[in-house]
């Protein structure tokens, strides 16, 4: 069964022009010039019960764009928006009940109330009587590990407490449908495996529906099982996860510093990026070649440094973005 | 009705973690109260009665017009400028209640917690200083707290309405500053009744009556037909000045221009 339904959407803005200096500026008093971006551009897809969705793409794809529409913050210009069974413009009120959203940057929780004070707060926002906000928060604080810093005021908490506690926050309402727009960026790798960690239970343990935008690999590969990559307001790709793995996520950066010069040729699977003789940038791919093959091709009691990193979800989106020109 | 008493609740526990800032707003009081009894005690060396205010009403004019200016809070002009500007608008929009209710019971709440302890502060204050208020009149007490509740409301909802035309504009503080010049001059350190009688005509239809001269009025000089007058004043201000938020956040709303994350 379909929660989201999206037909045909599409949403332009009208951005103020200024030519530079103060010509331009007082120009732009008497006479102000807009150009319109086409920020999502006729897209339309579906999102079954209980799936955990990655909505990706490169800056200004029109990703956050899509998440204020669907969640009734944002007026499309065209197309159908069908959140279950809600239209999110004229339903926004009822539709806040069914759903929730967590925004990476934003702070939704008073930082001076405890993280104890704030679930209270939410509970009585969405009509919740107190006995069984009371409940949930036990349930929380259990399931999510949140004792020891619930009765901490929120502006003491770590990043990471406190995006925990935003996620948490956001489950208060049960919502059928969680948006999470890059709730793990600028933590570091532990927190963010603690929020994956709570992100797939959340979706195990209570059916929720998620919908999530990252810049983050490693936050995708972990979490979904279908990813849609938005470019330019348009849809680029919609595929499994496996998919995607198999013909865009086989290949690793290495990053290597040596104490002795290295002569390393391209060969099948790998590519020299960059050689500066003591210092490597080598591309493997996966499906050809082991990293632990490439790694006995250096001498590894020489190396000095050494950075294994997927490669950037930009130049992934680019070189999905070029097939589909093709 | 319970979310908006939840959230006057919790801004009221939120804010008792800046209660510092209230002590220096009482400090701040003192000042311009003991400046201007200074100033109007000289303007009243030659004459007993200026503009129907003897000294003691006059200096009973001012500490409850500055208390009630004290006690203004920031967030009716400052948070929906600065939320939609940022967009962060758009992440409290989406909850199950009014954006408009929530940040006028944020004003209020924080005006409540500042009042607390300004009242009882002030009206020592001025006993001590200036002496009881003469021909008080303790029975019409109930007209004088409605009436200041309403004009405390009613500036928080104008500064409301000042701000949501963010939606429509680059910046909307130079209203505020209108807005705020107009009441404190005529509203708080002058009364109206010292202006020119041809201006004192215009100025009734304007803010300052009806948020900070009217109530104050009434306190100070009771007078039945006058506090009919003023309290139909600020009903019809009121109706007014809600329909105008209303509309103005719908629209506002639908012109909302939130580009990117």
């Amino acid at each position: 069964m379909a929660v989201i339904e999206v037909k045909k959407l599409c949403k332009t803005f009208k951005i103020k022009e200024k030519e530079k200096g103060l010509k331009g500026s007082i120009k732009s008093i008497i006479k102000p010039k807009y150009k319109t971006k086409k920020a999502v551009n006729n897209i339309s897809f579906e999102v079954e019960k209980g799936e955990v969705l990655a909505f990706i793409g490169p800056n200004g794809a029109g990703k956050s764009t899509t998440i204020k529409m669907l969640t009734g913050i944002l007026f499309p210009d065209k197309g159908s928006i069908n959140i279950l069974g809600y239209n999110p413009i004229k339903d926004r009120k009822k539709l806040s009940y069914e759903i929730s959203s967590v925004i990476g940057q934003k702070e939704q929780l008073w930082l001076h109330l405890t993280p104890y004070d704030n679930f209270k707060f939410i509970g009585t926002m969405y009509d919740i009587p107190d006995k069984i906000v009371d409940k949930k928060i036990q349930e929380f604080i259990d399931v999510f590990d949140l004792s020891d810093f619930i009765n901490t005021p929120v502006r003491g908490l770590s990043l990471g407490q406190r995006i925990r506690c935003e996620i948490v926050a956001a489950l208060i309402n049960e919502p059928k449908i969680l948006f999470l727009d890059e709730p793990t960026i600028g933590l570091d790798p532990v927190v963010k495996e603690n929020i994956r960690t709570l992100i797939k239970r959340l979706n195990k343990e209570y059916k929720t529906t998620i919908f999530l935008t990252s810049h983050d690999i490693s936050d995708i590969e972990k979490l979904c099982k279908r990813v849609i990559v938005v470019n330019d307001g348009t849809i680029v790709m919609d595929t499994t996860m496996e998919d995607l793995k198999y013909h865009y996520l086989n290949k690793k950066i290495i990053d290597v510093k040596m104490s002795e010069e290295v002569n390393l040729d391209d060969e099948d699977g790998i590519t020299i990026l960059k050689d500066k003789g003591y210092s490597l940038k080598i591309e493997v791919d996966t499906t050809k070649k082991n990293i632990k093959d490439v790694l006995n091709l250096l001498n590894q009691d020489h190396i000095i440094d050494i950075n294994i990193s997927n490669v950037p979800l930009e130049d992934i989106i680019s070189s999905i973005y070029k097939k589909g020109k093709k | 009705m319970k979310k908006y008493l939840y959230i006057f609740k919790y801004t009221f526990i939120n804010e008792l973690s800046y209660f510092s800032k209230v002590v220096f707003r009482v400090v701040s009081y003192f000042l311009h109260i003991f400046v201007f009894y200074n100033v109007w005690k000289y303007i009243y060396q030659d004459n007993n009665v200026i503009a129907g205010f003897s000294l003691n009403q006059m200096m009973w004019y001012l500490i409850l017009a500055e208390l009630f200016m004290m006690a203004d809070s920031r967030v009716a002009r400052k948070r929906p400028i600065e939320e939609i500007k940022s967009g962060s608008i758009t992440y409290i929009m989406n909850k199950p209640y009014s954006y408009i209710g929530y940040v006028f019971t944020t004003y209020l709440a924080e005006g409540f917690i500042r009042l607390i302890v300004m009242v009882p502060v002030s009206l020592i204050f001025g006993i001590l200083f200036v002496g009881p208020l003469q021909d008080f009149n303790i029975k019409f007490i109930g007209f004088m707290i409605i009436s200041f509740i309403i004009g405390y409301s009613l500036n928080g909802l104008i500064q409301i309405l000042i701000s949501l035309f963010a939606f429509f504009m680059e910046d909307a503080t130079p209203m505020h500053w209108l807005y705020n010049k107009i009441v404190l001059i005529f509203g708080v350190f002058f009364p109206i009744d010292m202006m020119p009688h041809a201006l004192q005509g215009i100025l009734k239809y304007t803010p300052a009556y009806v948020v900070s001269y009217g109530p104050t009025k009434l306190a100070v000089d009771f007078d039945l037909m006058n506090a009919i007058k003023i309290l139909g004043a600020q009903s019809i201000y009121l109706i007014i000045v809600l329909i105008l938020v209303n509309f103005i956040y719908r629209r506002g709303v639908k012109k909302l221009n939130v580009n990117g994350g």
